[in-house]
């Protein structure tokens, strides 16, 4: 009976860790947007995005805070806070979303594997389905995840002043860079 | 001197000032987040604020308007990395195994010999919770 016992718990941990190692996580993912307006351009970074990748399910889970978001110029990451992102109401947006073509990766080789993600992405309190494009590498146990799409401003319910109109592109262009590492306990 | 030209002058200090003050707000800079007052808290205790009330500990510590609230933490570090901007962040020890409170400090103003272990203060502004507690724009204590 022990004997049993004992093998139920050695099947019940492998599959346990089986489970930890196809969950990847960062805490340092890059999110830059980039505005192209007649009068000036706009960038930002943000490079405190956490985000986690379940291999098996081919599921993407990306979170940014707002005001995370690094500006050249104070006044431009005063006027994106308080004016168009309104951070203090809306202080995260939120990916959540699902390879499209799984099938095409394999996680346990190396390689460069070209994927479209589909999912809800949450934006200014707004959620809209959008599909990207987007390349998975797999390296020395790591993996790598970019992708660069666009969103346009009013789709999101952020409204900019017809004073600025020409400061602000209505869309933005948006890239967004993830180097994973296997999710473990310290 | 005929109104024209009063009119003209009057026009052009009017341009002129109105130049000078809209190019000191447009290049304003960044709040410096050792000068004034700060709110001085222990990792272990900002991070359990967050985790127990997320929403009350953003108004607690998370600046409403730009820069016009400071913290100032005190911690144990507990992991040094770089991002992909070259910043230097130090993860500080909490209670949780995994997440802590990530100090991102301005490039220049990194520890000097900074280790694993080390006690630290750095004072920045906190951005809120995300998965660990966010302090951007960090410089030490000394």
């Amino acid at each position: 009976m022990k004997k049993i016992t004992a093998a139920i718990f050695i099947a019940f941990l492998i599959i346990s860790i089986n489970a930890i190692a196809q969950t990847f996580f960062t805490r340092n993912g890059r999110i830059t947007f980039f505005s192209k307006a007649p009068i000036e351009n706009i960038e930002a970074n943000n490079n405190e995005v956490t985000s986690i990748l379940d291999t098996q399910k081919g599921e993407f889970v990306f979170a940014v805070l707002i005001k995370s978001f690094k500006f050249q110029k104070a006044l431009m990451e005063e006027h994106f806070n308080e004016n168009y992102m309104e951070s203090n109401t809306f202080p995260k947006a939120n990916f959540k979303g699902t390879i499209t073509d799984l099938s095409k990766i394999n996680f346990s080789k190396e390689g460069y594997y070209p994927v479209t993600v589909k999912g809800d992405l949450t934006i200014h309190g707004v959620t809209k389905t959008i599909e990207v494009p987007g390349t998975i590498t797999v390296s020395q146990g790591k993996i790598n995840a970019h992708s660069e799409f666009s969103v346009k401003v009013k789709d999101y319910n952020i409204k900019i002043p017809a004073i600025v109109i020409n400061n602000i592109a209505e869309t933005l262009d948006i890239t967004v860079d993830c180097k994973y590492e296997p999710y473990k306990k310290n | 001197m005929s109104k024209i030209s009063v009119l003209l002058i009057s026009i052009l200090i009017i341009l002129g000032v109105g130049g000078v003050i809209g190019y000191k707000m447009w290049n304003k800079p960044f709040k410096d987040p050792l000068q004034g007052d700060a709110i001085k808290v222990t990792a272990m205790l900002l991070f359990n604020d967050f985790s127990a009330n997320e929403a009350a500990a953003q108004k607690k510590y998370v600046p409403e308007k730009l820069g016009d609230k400071k913290v100032e933490v005190t911690g144990e570090i507990k992991d040094i990395e770089k991002n992909d901007d070259d910043e230097t962040y130090y993860i500080l020890k909490t209670t949780d195994e995994i997440f802590g409170v990530k100090c991102v400090m301005d490039k220049g103003h990194e520890i000097t010999n900074a280790k694993i272990g080390n006690n630290i203060t750095v004072r920045g502004f906190c951005d809120g919770l995300n998965s660990d507690v966010i302090v951007n724009r960090c410089k030490p204590v000394k």
